[in-house]
């Protein structure tokens, strides 16, 4: 049976999510999507409008950094990467996920 | 490829109102994506058109672009902090944030936000509109005076031995100036008498009033500005004859003349005399105690030409003098036990130096010093009582009232474990968590405080309207007692306290557990130690709880039995009027007439079954006489018994018995002969006591002489049912009737009338005005009342404090309550398992009734016992309020139990149902 994550934990991880795909290179919106439902297996997916709003959210709050690039015949795409402040935050959240999932992992092993 | 999705999406974010520029982007990135979206669905075999369309609809599926947008573009710097994101360093939009927040998560949970604003308001209101009413009866600072732990009352008089009683004499100026000449500790003496005049305008009907008669630096030594015209001037308070001018209070002279403005330089009848207006004091203030409410003074010199003296001597000697009360000023350094002891000292050597004109000061006349202003000092006595006991019931109330907000957040904490542990899992720190907690409990703090100072606010009138009720009657004044700021302070203090230890340890404490702990067993774990004194603090409120509803009983059943008790005259059907013919120049054969005209127009109402004029009443002041004992065996002691001069209609006016002989006839009433012969009626109490076992009719009651009189003898024509006076005292005093006719001025200056009548109280009032002022417009009727309110009155204060407790006891009740409710719904949150199982293997309700109802009980039996021992301390504190009952009543306690007992089934109930209705199944599934 696939897992379907619920709302909840989709909010409560998109931050993370984000900012852990921009963190190796700079990516732009359609990128960072398409990235999120291929590596879940289809089982996250972000419309457009939750998606581009996170992302502005996240620049303001200074954690990724936008920038327009040029490529000649196209339109001007914005890149995201990840900030030296968005660095610490990744790695603040990325430990906390990771003893909470080892937490909920611990109690549904011992009852089992 | 490229396709202009420019009006799209400019019609999808229209509403934001963004700048132009940012519109741009956000079109032009996302145009970007949707090419992106469009490219990928059209390799996959999609039409462009169908890819387009199928692209714009995942673009806003539910609306939402725009309502996302709106809230990151907006200028709102109010964001959430999320999970380990450090602080933005800025203070004041961070704890805006938590306010938010936590006002978000107190709306979330109605019920519980509602109960800890209304324990919080229940606490701190009541609690501080005690308080204040106690401190303002004791220490009521007269406004704005400076150094006012200087000033306090001296008071000149022959002091009864226990000290609450006393004959006032008054000291002469010359006196007093010879007094603060040779003292070092007192700097002034500045006289005053406040008593009762009439106060009209020519042509108006006169209304009795508080006056005040004052020496000229009265309203100087208590620094009060005159709001208009002036104070008295030195030569207008000179002894002996003083000047005819008054100020008046500020209600009194809207009342009169419409403004203040109006008043000055307007002649007022003060007791039918002219009196020429020169000031008005300033609103606030209305004398030198609390309740004084006086609404003119005069200067000390006039009060003899007030009281209508005819003969004043030219010349003021020492013994010319008019005050024996006085505000004194204690020097700097010197402390009130000092000034004290240099009057004791001081009075006397002005008997050594003028023995003839000052023998009272050799023999028993002496100075008593009452520190401060405030409360008249005979009255501090009661009022300290009083006030005690209001203490005290407030204490109980505030330690009630924490112990069950200590509760209340105590178990939100408890189940707020879980949501600890996570936000601490996902990176939030411990003081953010504190921060977010505290945020809280100020919030639910500051409402609370705003609700309980409201309802301070709305209590003060009203407990004052319960326990002085005598008072606000006579002058129709409310009172306005301010909240004391710091008694709020100190009340609001302690409940914040409370709250913020309640709120704040479970969140300190959960900083060492286990995220794993936390949240295996977040709002569920129940430690032995929280589980204890979560237990004790219901306890503690049931505890309480039972002592105010006992000492509530208690008071209840004393006036129960106060209303039933046989005070052996009619007290319905009977009202009571005062008059003040001698204040209104009216004396001798005239008063006699004026009195005559009025009983005699009163007995032809065919409505009136019974008139009488009387020196005094059961319900009055007291009046006492000396006889000389019959009996040789006692010696040479003078029996002291009470003593009344009364018409012939007193005893069927007041519904006294005959029990032998017969009562005064109308002839022998009016006669105004020596009362040497007179005959006499003597009361049961006093036949037994005087006569033992003789028959006393005929017999002669012999009174002794004194400076005035030689000694009379009064023959004794009749013996009538006792009347008990003092209810509580319980037994008559021996008690001897006088004809009224004999006492002369004495009787007819300021008679009481009683009238007995089939007319309800104001119609009995109406109709005595009607006629007095058919008889003498100056006239004043005061005083009106039925005997049944004039006794509830002077009970008032006992009523007062039943009512008090009772209300008390019942609001206690409902927050042990309420707090006992969510304990039990706690204990079957945390036992949910535990009853699972046992309803699995086969427990029926009533069996996990039982279970539930033993948790109860386990909390309320301590408490009960814990109550019967504070309910025991309570009564003994109400002292003698109690009368007609034990304060360990029996019954009375079982009573307070069983509503106890009420009280816990009642909160139990619906926990204990919700328990019977666990699902096994469910319990299980959730392992």
């Amino acid at each position: 049976m696939n897992f379907l994550p619920s709302r909840e934990l989709k909010k409560g991880s998109a931050e993370l999510l984000i900012l852990a795909l921009v963190e190796d290179r700079a990516r732009h919106g359609y990128d960072i999507g398409k990235l999120i439902e291929q590596r879940s297996n289809g089982a996250i997916k972000f419309a457009v409008a939750s998606l581009y709003p996170l992302l502005y959210r996240l620049e303001k709050r200074g954690w990724i950094e936008g920038r327009w690039t040029e490529k000649a015949g196209q339109r001007r795409r914005r890149l995201y990467k990840l900030t030296p402040e968005g660095r610490k935050v990744l790695a603040a959240q990325r430990g906390g996920w990771m003893e909470f999932a080892r937490a909920i992992s611990a109690i549904a092993g011992v009852q089992r | 490829m490229a396709h202009e999705w420019r009006a799209d999406l400019s019609s999808r974010l229209a509403s934001l109102g963004l700048k132009p520029e940012r519109e741009a982007e956000i079109i032009e990135e996302l145009s970007q994506h949707l090419d992106d979206q469009v490219l990928e669905l059209v390799t996959s075999g999609a039409h462009p058109a169908d890819a387009r369309a199928q692209a714009l609809a995942e673009l806003d599926q539910a609306g939402v672009l725009a309502a996302r947008l709106a809230a990151i573009e907006s200028r709102s710097p109010y964001s959430l902090p999320p999970p380990g994101a450090p602080s933005r360093g800025r203070w004041f939009s961070d704890r805006w944030l938590d306010i938010r927040q936590s006002a978000r998560g107190l709306r979330r949970t109605p019920a519980f936000t509602a109960t800890v604003v209304l324990t919080m308001a229940l606490t701190i209101g009541p609690t501080t509109a005690m308080l204040s009413i106690g401190n303002w009866l004791l220490w009521h600072p007269v406004s704005s005076v400076p150094h006012a732990d200087r000033l306090g009352i001296a008071w000149f008089g022959k002091w009864d031995d226990d000290g609450n009683g006393v004959s006032p004499s008054a000291v002469s100026p010359l006196n007093l100036r010879d007094l603060l000449a040779a003292s070092r500790t007192l700097t002034a003496l500045t006289g005053f008498q406040e008593s009762t005049a009439n106060l009209a305008l020519e042509g108006q009907s006169p209304q009795r009033v508080a006056t005040a008669a004052v020496d000229a630096a009265y309203f100087d030594v208590l620094n009060v500005p005159i709001r208009v015209g002036r104070t008295f001037r030195p030569e207008e308070d000179l002894l002996p004859h003083g000047a005819h001018v008054t100020v008046l209070a500020d209600g009194a002279a809207r009342r009169l003349f419409g403004s203040v403005e109006n008043a000055v330089g307007k002649t007022v009848l003060i007791n039918n005399l002219p009196m020429a207006v020169i000031g008005v004091a300033p609103p606030a203030f209305v004398g030198v105690t609390p309740i004084s409410y006086v609404s003119a003074w005069y200067p000390g010199a006039t009060s003899k030409y007030l009281r209508h003296i005819a003969t004043i001597p030219d010349t003021a000697t020492r013994q010319t003098r008019t005050f024996s009360q006085f505000i004194m000023t204690r020097a700097d350094g010197a402390t009130f036990a000092d000034v004290q002891a240099e009057l004791d000292v001081l009075a006397p050597a002005l008997a050594e130096r003028y023995p003839d004109d000052n023998p009272q000061f050799k023999t028993d006349v002496r100075a008593r010093v009452f520190p401060g202003l405030g409360a008249s000092p005979l009255s501090r006595p009661g009022y300290q009582r009083m006030v005690n006991r209001l203490v005290w019931i407030g204490f109980a109330l505030l330690v009630l009232g924490c112990a069950n907000l200590a509760n209340l957040l105590a178990s939100r904490a408890v189940r707020r474990e879980a949501e600890y542990a996570v936000r601490r899992a996902l990176g939030a720190r411990h003081t953010r968590l504190l921060q977010l907690q505290l945020t809280e409990s100020c919030l639910l703090t500051i409402a609370g405080a705003a609700i309980g100072v409201l309802l301070a606010s709305v209590l003060v009138p009203l407990i004052l309207s319960l326990v002085m009720p005598a008072r606000m009657a006579l002058t129709g004044v409310a009172f306005t007692v301010p909240i004391d700021a710091r008694i709020l302070a100190a009340t609001l203090g302690l409940s914040v306290i409370c709250g913020l230890v309640a709120g704040l340890v479970p969140v300190w404490l959960s900083r060492r557990a286990e995220l794993r702990g936390g949240l295996s067993h977040g709002g569920t774990r129940h430690t032995d130690g929280r589980s204890m004194i979560q237990s004790g603090l219901a306890s503690v409120q049931l505890a309480l709880s039972l002592a105010l509803v006992v000492c509530a009983l208690l008071m209840v059943g004393t006036i129960n039995r106060l209303d039933a008790a046989d005070r052996g005259f009619d007290l319905d059907g009977v009202t009571a009027h005062y008059f003040n013919l001698s204040s209104e120049g009216i004396k001798g054969p005239r008063a006699t007439a004026v009195l005559r005209e009025l009983t005699d127009g009163l007995a032809r109402d065919s409505r009136v079954r019974a008139v009488s004029l009387s020196f005094t009443y059961p319900l009055g002041f007291g009046s006492s006489q000396r006889v000389v004992p019959r009996d040789p065996a006692e010696g040479a002691s003078l029996l002291n018994v009470e003593s009344n001069y009364v018409s012939a209609g007193y005893f069927s006016t007041l519904g006294l018995r005959t029990i032998s002989g017969r009562v005064f006839t109308a002839d022998e009433t009016r006669s105004d002969g020596s009362m040497d012969g007179a005959p006499v009626v003597i009361s049961a109490a006093m036949a037994a006591r005087y006569f033992g076992a003789e028959p006393p009719v005929g017999q002669i009651v012999t009174l002794p002489a004194d400076a005035i009189q030689p000694t009379r003898a009064l023959r004794v024509i009749g013996v009538v049912s006792d009347v008990t006076m003092d209810v509580m005292d319980g037994t008559p005093a021996p008690s001897m009737y006088v004809p009224f006719g004999t006492a002369g001025a004495t009787a007819t200056s300021a008679p009481i009338l009683l009238v007995k009548s089939t007319l309800s109280t104001d119609a009995a009032v109406a109709l005595v005005r009607d006629i007095v002022s058919r008889i003498d417009t100056t006239i004043s009727v005061s005083g009106n009342q039925s005997l049944r309110a004039q006794a509830e009155l002077q009970e008032s204060e006992r009523r007062a404090f039943a009512w008090i407790l009772s209300l008390l006891g019942t609001l206690a009740f409902v927050l042990a309550a309420v707090g006992l409710y969510g304990l039990l719904s706690q204990i079957i949150s945390q036992r949910k398992r535990e009853l699972g199982i046992r309803i699995a293997i086969g427990a029926t309700s009533p069996q996990v009734l039982g279970s539930v109802l033993r948790s109860a009980l386990r909390i309320a039996i301590p408490g009960a016992a814990a109550g019967v021992v504070l309910a025991a301390v309570g009564a003994s504190l109400l002292g003698t309020a109690i009368w007609g009952l034990s304060p360990y009543d029996p019954v009375t306690y079982a009573a307070a139990i069983a509503s106890l007992v009420v009280v816990v089934l009642v909160s139990a109930i619906v926990p204990a149902r919700a328990a019977t209705r666990i699902s096994p199944v469910e319990v299980l599934r959730g392992d």
